[in-house]
């Protein structure tokens, strides 16, 4: 019985330090951030970029298999296509405006040693 | 030396459950603080709280399993449901035949899983991930809170020298597959319904969160969907009723949430091509999760009385507020982002992909809440009236038979519709061929009795004359079956003709063999063809249902030794009877010869058996019942005297005692034809069962069902469990966009 207690406890109170010991660890203040309307917005683009590039895959099966007109498959993809084609532009503009914005929050930090400097962040 | 181990497991285990119930609840309320102050060392105190959780869990599972094996019967629960005679795989199992040990093996599964869910999360989903541990966390801790409150697996009473065992009904090996399976099915769902909660709170709202659940609720959905399966079978061959599904309230709580989850893994496919639906699949999800809970509630509270149901409880009040809470909670949060989930695109045609699995969802919706209120009626009735009204199997096969028909029509017509917008030329020439076959099959099987269905037709028509609406439906039941064939037999032609278009749109573009064409398609797409896999399987299982409902012929014959029965094409004939005590019970085996009717050769021996399973706590019946198992093992000609004795013991002392002594089951003898000699008779079962023996004269009543078709139901699960599993595999295309999601995701939180 007092066996059976003294390994109960044991374990109770191991388990409580390790499942507490990530409170008490220097970097226990990092807080995870919000991402920037930036982040966010390449998030977005990405997701849409992904659901447009496979519904013009679903769209050339469906025609392939002739369960689509040909004139609707050109309708559909040449509006998917112009959509499809401004969503990469966005990326790309906010691709730009994101290295930016990291190269202005982690600036450059010349090497002591003189060797090629990387970003903070690398 | 072994008490004082058996006294430290019992203490082990007791505190265990307490230790697992203090972690959880940590788990929640760490998980939730580290999602609202963003504080990565909450998020991952929480996250070892749910490894610690499962720990103990697991420890406390263990600790019982060992009272079972030790017979430590100073157990409540190992008193209750084990005995010394038990054999071991039943000791085991044992542990989920009642109350505490179900909850205990529901805990241990979702602690499973959740302990899988941050191992597999440690890098990513940063941002969903203490939401969710908090949502599973929570769960967890309602589950233990039952345990350590209500219903704790370690409470002691005094040292018994045997146990009570489990119930007869339960000593069958499916007893140690389908509640596991079916519980992995229900707990399943529990990660999900965590990530849509911990997407709504964060606002997350895009694809990633049932991107990274997909497979979880493919395989949640699998094993409900199996061990609905399995369960049907259990009951079709222990419970000797020649059935195998009676809309019992403990197979409705199983159905709804599959039927919710069906619906889901459905409409998701919306959200991820065009952006819609995605309030509806958010409540898919949260209807999903509470249907599971409820389920659970149905089964172990007792609340409804089932054939299936070895529990009564009062648990009942703990569950009905945590679903409460978790279901309008859910919805409240729901209702607050509703402006976050707006669709990004509208339906675009009436004639499209989307519009059908749009039409199926509402069906599969409809069918989950028409269960729901037929099941949960007699609760309702008594609530609003005073008196309880049961809802049987006819109306729920009213109202639920022509929905499933448009819905197994409907698993034929999606595939063969492009998504987005199709032509009524393309439809008319890919649906030519199945409707035409559809149609032939339909031709065939009314020509087979053209009087009966024109005179069913009058009777449709004449109650429809007299605005009798529930008459009419009854009546119309008469085209079920050859419906259910023709639309069979449509669906799988459009089934094989997207095999066919696919592998021969690979064998003109790669160059490749029809065989090399047609796996390298289905290895590609294995959601896709996965899911035309379990199409298959629907229609599979539809026929044996079809088949085995109109055509099944069921009587009852009393017979004696040597007599001949002679039942459709079949003779049986009752050669001896043969008395046996066993491990646990006495029986009585009826030894009977199944033949051929039309050329006299043996098919198969039978031997269906009637059991008593004697209260062993009675002395008397004890000492005698022992007494017989040392005869039969020295083989003394004694011995079936000894049996004989038995019976009339019991028999005697039921009356001096008033009340029951042994527990009766009853072993069925099925015999399956699977010769393709007999195409008549494929898949068909000759299904015995004894209703009656008397010991004394060897006379015994049977009760004889001949099932067409029923094996097609238990081959459709395997191929739904095959498409499944298809399903489930690793897709390179659906890795990808999981990890590009992924890795933006984790690029916005680093």
């Amino acid at each position: 019985m007092v066996a059976g207690v003294i390994v109960a406890l044991l374990i109770l109170s191991g388990a409580t330090l390790w499942v507490a010991w990530p409170l008490f660890r220097p970097e226990s203040a990092r807080e995870m951030e919000e991402p920037s309307p930036l982040m966010a917005c390449a998030r977005e683009l990405e997701s849409r970029r992904e659901m447009l590039l496979s519904t013009l895959r679903d769209l050339d099966e469906d025609r392939e298999a002739n369960k689509l007109d040909p004139q609707d498959h050109a309708e559909i993809r040449g509006r998917l296509a112009v959509e499809a084609a401004d969503v990469l532009r966005r990326i790309d503009e906010n691709r730009a405006a994101l290295d930016s914005e990291e190269r202005r929050r982690f600036p450059v930090i010349p090497h002591p040693a003189g060797r090629p400097a990387e970003s903070a962040d690398d | 030396m072994e008490s004082s181990i058996q006294d430290a497991t019992i203490l082990l285990g007791h505190w265990s459950v307490f230790g697992a119930f203090v972690l959880a609840g940590w788990a929640a309320i760490a998980g939730a603080l580290g999602g609202a102050a963003r504080s990565f060392a909450m998020t991952k105190s929480a996250e070892r709280a749910v490894l610690a959780a499962t720990g103990f869990t697991l420890l406390a599972a263990a600790c019982l399993v060992r009272g079972f094996l030790s017979d430590d019967f100073r157990l409540d629960y190992v008193y209750l449901y084990s005995s010394t005679s038990q054999a071991l795989p039943y000791k085991i199992a044992a542990l989920w035949g009642g109350q505490a040990g179900s909850l205990l093996l529901w805990v241990a599964l979702l602690a499973v899983m959740a302990s899988i869910m941050v191992l597999t999360n440690r890098r990513h989903n940063r941002a969903l991930m203490p939401w969710a541990v908090a949502v599973v966390a929570t769960t967890m801790a309602f589950f233990l809170l039952l345990l350590n409150v209500v219903e704790p697996p370690f409470r002691m009473g005094p040292m018994r020298p045997d146990g009570v065992g489990l119930n007869p009904q339960l000593k069958n090996y499916w007893m140690m597959i389908h509640p596991p399976t079916l519980y992995v099915g229900y707990v399943g769902f529990t990660i999900p319904f965590a990530f849509g909660i911990a997407a709504l709170i964060t606002r997350r709202t895009g694809d990633l969160w049932f991107r990274t659940t997909r497979r979880w609720t493919l395989c949640a959905w699998t094993f409900l969907g199996t061990g609905i399966l399995l369960g049907s079978y259990w009951a079709y061959i222990e419970l000797g009723w020649g059935g195998y599904w009676a809309w019992d309230p403990v197979e409705n709580a199983s159905l709804m949430p599959w039927l919710t989850g069906t619906a889901f893994l459905h409409s998701v496919m919306i959200q991820e091509r065009k952006g819609m639906l995605k309030v509806w699949n958010a409540l898919l999800v949260i209807l999903t999760f509470c249907l599971s809970i409820f389920g659970t509630f149905l089964t172990r509270s007792g609340i409804i009385s089932s054939v299936h149901s070895f529990a009564t409880s009062n648990i009942g009040p703990f569950f009905v507020t945590f679903l409460f809470l978790a279901f309008f909670g859910s919805l409240v949060l729901l209702i607050l982002r509703l402006g976050d989930l707006r669709s990004e695109a509208r339906l675009e045609s009436i004639l499209s992909r989307e519009a059908s699995f749009l039409f199926n969802n509402m069906i599969f919706v409809g069918i989950a809440g028409t269960v729901l209120l037929l099941t949960t009626f007699p609760i309702l009735s008594e609530l609003f009236t005073g008196r309880k009204v049961t809802m049987g199997p006819p109306i729920f096969n009213m109202v639920n038979v022509p929905w499933a028909l448009v819905l197994l029509l409907l698993a034929g017509v999606g595939p063969l519709v492009a998504w987005r917008k199709a032509s009524t030329v393309n439809l008319k020439r890919n649906f030519a061929g199945p409707v035409l076959i559809g149609t032939w099959v339909l031709l065939l099987l009314l020509f087979r009795d053209v009087r009966g269905y024109l005179s069913a037709v009058g009777k449709t028509f004449a109650a429809m004359g007299q605005l009798d609406l529930a008459l009419a439906l009854e009546r119309v039941q008469a085209f079920y079956p050859p419906l259910t064939f023709a639309i069979g037999a449509f669906v799988t032609a459009t089934v094989v003709s997207e095999f066919w278009r696919g592998t021969r749109i690979r064998m003109r573009h790669h160059d490749e063999s029809g065989a090399i064409a047609l796996g390298r398609l289905v290895s590609r797409n294995k959601r896709r063809y996965g899911g035309y896999i379990v199409h298959l399987a629907m229609v599979t299982i539809f026929f044996g249902i079809a088949g085995s409902s109109a055509y099944r012929h069921e009587s009852v014959h009393s017979l004696v030794p040597g007599e001949i029965l002679e039942v459709g094409p079949y003779w049986m004939r009752y050669d001896q009877l043969r008395l046996v005590a066993e491990e646990d019970h006495i029986g009585a085996i009826v030894e009977a010869s199944l033949f051929d009717a039309k050329d006299g050769t043996v098919l198969a021996k039978l031997a269906p058996e009637q059991r008593l399973h004697p209260n062993l706590q009675f002395e008397e019946l004890r000492s005698a019942f022992v007494e017989a198992r040392r005869l039969g093992q020295e083989g003394s000609p004694e011995y079936q005297r000894s049996v004989v004795g038995l019976f009339g013991l019991i028999r005697s002392l039921e009356s001096r005692a008033q009340r029951e002594v042994k527990t009766p089951s009853t072993e069925v003898a099925i015999h399956a034809s699977w010769s393709l000699m007999h195409p008549a008779r494929l898949a068909e079962d000759f299904y015995v069962i004894p209703v009656g023996i008397d010991p004394d004269t060897g006379q015994a009543s049977f009760r004889v069902f001949i099932n067409p078709m029923v094996n097609l139901i238990w081959f459709g699960g395997l191929l739904f469990v095959a498409g499944s599993i298809l399903g489930v595999l690793p897709d390179a295309r659906e890795r990808n966009r999981l990890a590009g999601a992924l890795a933006l995701e984790d690029r916005a939180i680093a």
